[in-house]
């Protein structure tokens, strides 16, 4: 039995977990599939081993262009995640993974997303995952539905989409939660 | 088979059969003479249609041997005349006979709509009632579950269903496009309803969690809680609104 739309409430920690994770397979995927192809590419066109630079043909400038090319590698491996969700939140309001869970990044004041904030949310998020994950819990307690990560940012997120939870289920487990506290009590 | 025996099992009554004692035989006797006199009858019927039939070929052989000689005095000019007039009226007969034939045409065709009217009321009203009798819907219904627990497979209903199916997987065959379309919208509607669904789980997982995380803590529950502010609330819709950009806008509103 559902009831009222919950479009523009705050939206919970399972909803944003799969919306997290959905994001970190879709950057993998890519991380993956381009850290295999440019070696791959390399090796076979170029006989260049990427790892460890060594030309078959005494070149400086195939030298110098394997270096540069495992730079650039390095540096888009560490930029993609960061560029691919700031580009998301400002441009969208809502990666990939957000979008299909219906969500969506709003700062608390009600302005747009900007660079700045995406780069104190994208950085909270390391915060949070350097915590073992604590800061993604603080979700579950806090009463406007933030983790670390928001808190910092001064953003939340909120469903996108006409949300409608199964209020008939939820009182059953509430009336159960409730007997076994006056049970225990 | 005869006619006459064809028609005793008709007039046979099964009370007529002979049985025991002197009542059933005085019975069987009146059953006698009931063929008897049915059997009187009907070779008298035919007797009379034979003679009926007989006297008219007598007519008719009479009326052409009167005839045939007066042939040549009745086409003669001295009877144009009367037959003149005999045509005239001939004629005259025929034109009605013809209005007649018209007017019970038209009479037919109108009876016809009526009773077509009639009956459609009729109908109507007949299917209206037996559609809001409750003694009907229960018969409907015990006739329903008694076919729904019985097999109802039966030749002839199998053999129509599969000419039915051949018949659409010929079209369908015929018309791919349509089919290709017809995949396409389920198939995307199934993925939307799909999303929808696990969607709605996770909303309640979502509170579901929450419910019990913040009882753990002794918290509040959340929907004693106030709500995202409106200006929060607006961007669920779109990520960027109206005033977003000013500088693009106050470019787009000068006058070039």
């Amino acid at each position: 039995m559902n009831h009222a739309n919950l479009q523009g409430e705050y939206a919970g920690f399972l909803s944003r977990a799969g919306a997290f994770v959905t994001d970190v397979l879709i950057i993998s995927l890519v991380l993956i599939v381009v850290n295999w192809f440019v070696p791959s590419m390399m090796t076979q066109f170029m006989r260049i081993d990427l790892f460890t630079c060594s030309v078959s043909a005494q070149s400086a400038f195939l030298l110098y262009t394997c270096k540069f090319i495992r730079v650039s590698l390095l540096v888009f491996t560490i930029a993609f995640p960061l560029l691919y969700a700031i580009f998301f939140w400002i441009f969208a309001g809502q990666t990939p993974g957000k979008y299909l869970f219906g969500l969506r990044v709003v700062r608390m004041n009600g302005r747009r997303m900007n660079f700045v904030v995406g780069m104190i949310r994208y950085f909270g998020y390391a915060l949070c995952i350097l915590s073992l994950g604590f800061g993604f819990l603080s979700v579950l307690i806090n009463d406007r539905r933030q983790g670390w990560h928001d808190r910092f940012a001064r953003t939340c997120v909120i469903y996108a989409w006409e949300a409608r939870q199964n209020d008939a289920f939820l009182d059953r487990v509430r009336h159960k939660l409730d007997h076994i506290r006056t049970k225990s009590t | 088979m005869d006619d006459r025996q064809k028609l005793l099992p008709a007039t046979t009554d099964p009370t007529d059969k002979p049985q025991n004692g002197s009542e059933d035989q005085g019975r069987s006797a009146g059953a006698v003479l009931r063929y008897a006199a049915f059997g009187i009858l009907y070779r008298s019927v035919k007797r009379a249609q034979r003679r009926a039939g007989r006297v008219s070929n007598r007519v008719d052989h009479l009326s052409r041997m009167a005839v045939a000689p007066l042939t040549p005095l009745a086409n003669s000019s001295l009877f144009k005349p009367i037959r003149e007039q005999v045509d005239i009226l001939a004629d005259r007969g025929q034109q009605e006979l013809d209005r007649l034939i018209g007017d019970g045409q038209i009479g037919e065709e109108r009876s016809r709509q009526v009773s077509q009217e009639v009956l459609n009321s009729v109908i109507g009203e007949v299917i209206g009632d037996i559609s809001n009798n409750p003694q009907i819907q229960v018969l409907i219904q015990s006739q329903v579950e008694i076919m729904a627990t019985e097999s109802p497979s039966s030749p002839q209903l199998d053999e129509l269903v599969r000419k039915l199916a051949d018949n659409y997987i010929n079209y369908l065959n015929e018309h791919p496009e349509q089919v290709q379309n017809l995949i396409a919208g389920q198939s995307l509607s199934l993925t939307a309803q799909i999303r929808e669904e696990v969607n709605e789980r996770m909303v309640t997982g979502d509170s579901l969690l929450e419910m019990l995380a913040r009882r753990l803590f002794r918290r509040p529950p959340r929907e004693e809680l106030p709500g995202p502010a409106p200006e929060v609330k607006a961007r669920a819709i779109q990520a960027n609104i109206e005033g977003d950009f000013p500088r693009l806008q106050a470019g787009r509103n000068e006058p070039r």
